[in-house]
C-alpha cells in the first residue's frame, strides 16, 4: 500500500495542473469583466456628466428667456420700491428651482430689490455676472457661488436693465439652485451609493448629491480626487477613494458654460464595491464552479484512479509481493486488457507462468536427481556392501591359509626333519636325502604362502600416508633383512641426507626391504653383491633407487618382473617365490607412486620408486 | 641352569602335530619345566579356573606361563585371553601367543587384550627348538614372576 498515495497524489497534482489554464482563465474573465465593469461604470457616470452639461446648456437658455422678460417687467424697471420685491418674490413658488431673484443698483451693486428678505444691505459689486453685464450690456453667467443672501450654492445669471438713456441702470440677477441641478441627475438612476460633486477652481465642494452640508464650502483639494479633477480640460475617468472615503469609479468633466469665466467640475462617482459587484459575483462563481469542477475531478480521479490504476497496481504489487514470498501461485486476477496496465498484468502473469513452470521443472529435476542419487547410493552401498563381505571373505581365505594351510607343512617339515635327526643312523643315504627334500619343500611351500599373504596385505590393508623420512624406512628396512645381507656379503651404501617423502612407513619399509634382498640375490656366481641406495627430487616426486651390480634385465622383462609369480630363473639358479617385485609395485601404487626399473643385462639393474614429496601437492 | 624346575607351562594348542613338535622342541632344548597341555579354549579355562576335570591342583598345578594358541575349538585364543585378564589373580600370569597368523589384525587384538608377548610358529624345527629355549630362558628364568593368589579372595568377585 505504500506506493499508492504516491500514485493517487501523482493523480491530484495532474488535474490540479490540468485545471491551472481553467484557473487562469476565470481569472483573467474576471479581471477583464472588472474592466469592463468599470468602463461601464465610467461611461454611466459620464452619461451623467454628459447629462449635466446639456441641462446646463437649456438652464442657460431658459434664465437668458426668463431675465429678458424680468427686465422688461415695469415692476423691475422700478426695481426701488416695494413693488418690485413683492413682484419677485411670487415668482419662487412658481420657479422652485431658483433660490433667488433680485436686482443689482449700478454701478455700487447695492441691491435694491430681492425676492427673498435682506436683513441687512447687500453689495455685490464684485460678481462675474454684475461687472459682465455692466460691461457687454447683455446677459451674463455669474460663477458657481455661494450665495450671499440664500447661503446655498446657486449659480446666478445677470441680465443689464437700462435706464432712459440708455444706459445699464440695473442688473437683474437669478440665483439657480445647483441642488435642484443635481436633483436631476436622479434620473440618470445612477446605482445606490453613488456621488455627484461639483468643484469649483479651487477645489471648495460647491454642491454634492446626496446632500452632504458638512462638505459644502469645504476646500478638499488636498483629496486626490480633486487634484485629479480640477485643472483637467476634458473628461476623464479614474478610480480613487472619495471624499467619504469610499472608493469609487470617478468620471468628470469642467462644464464650461457660454457665460465663460472660471469652469467648474463635475465628478460622478459609482462605488467600486456595486461597479464590481457583478464581475466579482461572476469571477467568485467562476472560481466557485471551478472548485467545485476541481473537486468533482478530484473524486472522478479518485474514483477512476482506484478503480482503474490503482487497484490494478496494487495487485500488480501484491501479487509481485506474494510471487517474491514464493507463493508461485500468485497471479495478479487482472483482465489482460490492451492498456498498458493489462499489458503489464499480461507479462506479469506469463512471468510468474514462466517462474512457476520453471520452478516446477527444477523441482522435478531437483526430485529426479535425488531418486538417481537415492539409486546411486544404494547402488554404492550395495556394491560396498558386496565388497565389503568379498573382503570379509578374503580375511577368512586368508586367516585359514595363514593358520591351517601352514599346520601341515609345519608337520611335514617337523617331522621330517624330527625322522632325519631321530632315526638318521638307520636311514640310507638315498632315504635320508628324501626326508630333506621333503622338509625343503615345505619350507619352500611356507615362504611362498607367507609371500602370498604378504601380498594379500599389501593389497587389501588400508593405507594412511603421511610425511615419513626416507632415511629412517631405509635404516629399518636394512635391518630387517641384515641377516639374509650377511649371508650373501652383500655391501650396501646409503648416500646422506636422503629427503622426506609421504607414504606408508611399514609399507615403504618392505618396499626397501625386498628391493635390497632383490638386489643382493641376482648376482652372477662368485660376485659380491654391492648395493647403493640414493634419493632425488624430481618434478614434485621423491624418486628412491636402489642400484645394483647384478645380472641385469632384458628390456623386454623389465615389465614382467612386477607381475605376482613372474620369475625369470629357475628355483635352482635363484631362489625365490616372484612375489618380491610384485609386492613392491603393489605397495607403492597403494601409496600414490610408481615403480620402474633401468637396466642392461650384465650391467647391473637400477629399481626405482616414487612417492610425493607432500609438498605442493 | 634352569632353577625353576616347579613352574609348569600350560600349552594350549588343538594341533596334535604341533603339540608334539613342540614337546619334541622342548625336550631336544633340555627344558625340564613340566608341560601340561589342553586342546580347546573350554579345557583352557576350566585348567586355570581350576575346575571339572581339572580341581586338582596337585595333578593340575597352575602354570608360571601360559603357551596360548588363537585358532582353538570352542572358545578361541582371544577369549581364553580376556578372560583369564579379568579373573583376580590368575590375570597377572604371562601370557605368550603362539600360532601360525601373522595378521595384524590378530597381533593388535592379542596385545590389546594384554598378551605379553606374540610369536608366530617356525616352519623349520631348529627354528622352533631355538624359539622355546629363548622362551624359556626368558620367561621361566629371567623373568620375575608376580603371586597369582595374592588379592585373589579379597578382590574376587561374587561369583
Amino acid at each position: 500500500m505504500r506506493a499508492m498515495p504516491g500514485l493517487a497524489a501523482r493523480i491530484y497534482v495532474l488535474i490540479l495542473v490540468a485545471l491551472l489554464p481553467a484557473m487562469a482563465l476565470a481569472l483573467y474573465t474576471g479581471v477583464e469583466q472588472r474592466r469592463w465593469a468599470a468602463r461601464d461604470a465610467q461611461t454611466d457616470a459620464m452619461r451623467v456628466v454628459d447629462l449635466m452639461a446639456d441641462q446646463e446648456e437649456r438652464l442657460i437658455a431658459g434664465a437668458r428667456q426668463l431675465l429678458e422678460q424680468l427686465a422688461a417687467e415695469p415692476a423691475v424697471q422700478r426695481h426701488t420700491d416695494a413693488g418690485c420685491d413683492e413682484y419677485l418674490a411670487g415668482l419662487l413658488p412658481e420657479l422652485p428651482s431658483y433660490l433667488n431673484f433680485g436686482v443689482l443698483r449700478v454701478p455700487d451693486g447695492f441691491i435694491t430689490c430681492s425676492a427673498l428678505p435682506m436683513d441687512r444691505p447687500v453689495y455685490s459689486p464684485d460678481r462675474l455676472w454684475f461687472r459682465e453685464a455692466v460691461r457687454t450690456k447683455d446677459f451674463a453667467v455669474g460663477e458657481y457661488q455661494i450665495g450671499r443672501i440664500t447661503k446655498r450654492s446657486s449659480v446666478n445669471f445677470g441680465y443689464p436693465i437700462f435706464g432712459p438713456g440708455g444706459q445699464v441702470a440695473a442688473v437683474v440677477f437669478s440665483a439657480f439652485d445647483i441642488s435642484w441641478f443635481l436633483d436631476a441627475t436622479r434620473a440618470a438612476q445612477l446605482p445606490p451609493g453613488s456621488t455627484l460633486t461639483v468643484f469649483d477652481h479651487q477645489g471648495v465642494v460647491l454642491a454634492r448629491h446626496p446632500e452632504d452640508a458638512a462638505l459644502v464650502g469645504q476646500e478638499v483639494d488636498e483629496a486626490p480626487l480633486s487634484q485629479a479633477v480640477v485643472g483637467s480640460t476634458e473628461g476623464a475617468t479614474a478610480e480613487a477613494t472619495g471624499l467619504d472615503g469610499v472608493r469609487r469609479l470617478y468620471a468628470y468633466r469642467p462644464l464650461r458654460h457660454a457665460g465663460g469665466g472660471a469652469p467648474v467640475y463635475v465628478a460622478v462617482g459609482i462605488p467600486a464595491s456595486i461597479a464590481y459587484a457583478q464581475a466579482n459575483r461572476i469571477l467568485v462563481r467562476n472560481l466557485l464552479l471551478l472548485a467545485l469542477v476541481g473537486v468533482a475531478a478530484g473524486v472522478l480521479a479518485w474514483l477512476g484512479g482506484h478503480l482503474f490504476i490503482v487497484r490494478q497496481v496494487q495487485q500488480l504489487v501484491g501479487a509481485a509481493r506474494r510471487l517474491a514470498a514464493g507463493d508461485l501461485d500468485a497471479r495478479t486476477g487482472l483482465p489482460h486488457t490492451r492498456g498498458e496496465l493489462g499489458a503489464l498484468a499480461a507479462s506479469f502473469d506469463d512471468m510468474a507462468r514462466a517462474v512457476q513452470t520453471r520452478e516446477a521443472e527444477t523441482r522435478a529435476a531437483q526430485a529426479a536427481l535425488a531418486t538417481l542419487n537415492a539409486e546411486l547410493e544404494q547402488r554404492v552401498a550395495d556394491r560396498t556392501h558386496a565388497l565389503e563381505e568379498v573382503n570379509a571373505e578374503l580375511d577368512r581365505f586368508a586367516y585359514t591359509v595363514s593358520h591351517d594351510l601352514r599346520a601341515p607343512l609345519r608337520a611335514m617339515h617337523g617331522f621330517s626333519q624330527a625322522l632325519v635327526e631321530d632315526y638318521g643312523d638307520r636311514l640310507e643315504p638315498t632315504a635320508r636325502e628324501y626326508a630333506t627334500r621333503v622338509a625343503q619343500a615345505a619350507q619352500r611351500m611356507d615362504t611362498l604362502i607367507q609371500d602370498l599373504l604378504a601380498y594379500s596385505r599389501v593389497c587389501r590393508a588400508e593405507v594412511e600416508v603421511a610425511p615419513l623420512s626416507l632415511a629412517g624406512a631405509v635404516d629399518e628396512a636394512r635391518t630387517q633383512v641384515a641377516a639374509d645381507l650377511a649371508a650373501r656379503q652383500a655391501e650396501v651404501r646409503i648416500h646422506p641426507a636422503l629427503p622426506m617423502a609421504v607414504g606408508h612407513r611399514a609399507m615403504l619399509v618392505q618396499v626397501v626391504a625386498n628391493l635390497l634382498t632383490n638386489g643382493a640375490k641376482f648376482v652372477a656366481p662368485g660376485v659380491t653383491p654391492c648395493l647403493e641406495i640414493g634419493a632425488e627430487v624430481r618434478n614434485g616426486a621423491v624418486r628412491l633407487w636402489v642400484q645394483d651390480n647384478g645380472i641385469g634385465i632384458a628390456r623386454e622383462h623389465q615389465e614382467r618382473i612386477f607381475a605376482p609369480f613372474e620369475r625369470l630363473h629357475s628355483v635352482e639358479q635363484f631362489t625365490g617365490t616372484g612375489m618380491g617385485l610384485a609386492i613392491v609395485r603393489r605397495a607403492v601404487e597403494r601409496m600414490g607412486g610408481r615403480v620402474g626399473v633401468e637396466s642392461e643385462v650384465g650391467r647391473g639393474s637400477r629399481f626405482w620408486c616414487e612417492l610425493p614429496t607432500g609438498e605442493g601437492g | 641352569m634352569i632353577q625353576n624346575g616347579r613352574g609348569c607351562i600350560l600349552l594350549v594348542e588343538d594341533d596334535p602335530n604341533d603339540v608334539l613338535l613342540i614337546q619334541r622342541a622342548f625336550r631336544n632344548a633340555k627344558i625340564i619345566n613340566p608341560i601340561h597341555t589342553v586342546g580347546d579354549g573350554d579345557a583352557a579355562v576350566a585348567y586355570l579356573a581350576g575346575t571339572g576335570d581339572y580341581a586338582d591342583r596337585a595333578e593340575h598345578p597352575l602354570p608360571v606361563m601360559l603357551l596360548l594358541d588363537l585358532k582353538l575349538p570352542r572358545r578361541s585364543g582371544h577369549e581364553v585371553l580376556a578372560w583369564l585378564r579379568q579373573q583376580p589373580g590368575i590375570k597377572r600370569m604371562p601370557v605368550v601367543i603362539l600360532t601360525s597368523s601373522k595378521e595384524t589384525l590378530d597381533i593388535n587384538r592379542a596385545y590389546d587384550l594384554g598378551a605379553n608377548s606374540y610369536l608366530v610358529k617356525p616352519v623349520a624345527f631348529d627354528d622352533l627348538m631355538h624359539l622355546v629355549r629363548t622362551l624359556d630362558l626368558y620367561w621361566c628364568l629371567y623373568n620375575e614372576r608376580p603371586d597369582l593368589n595374592h588379592g585373589k579372595g579379597a578382590s574376587a568377585p561374587p561369583p
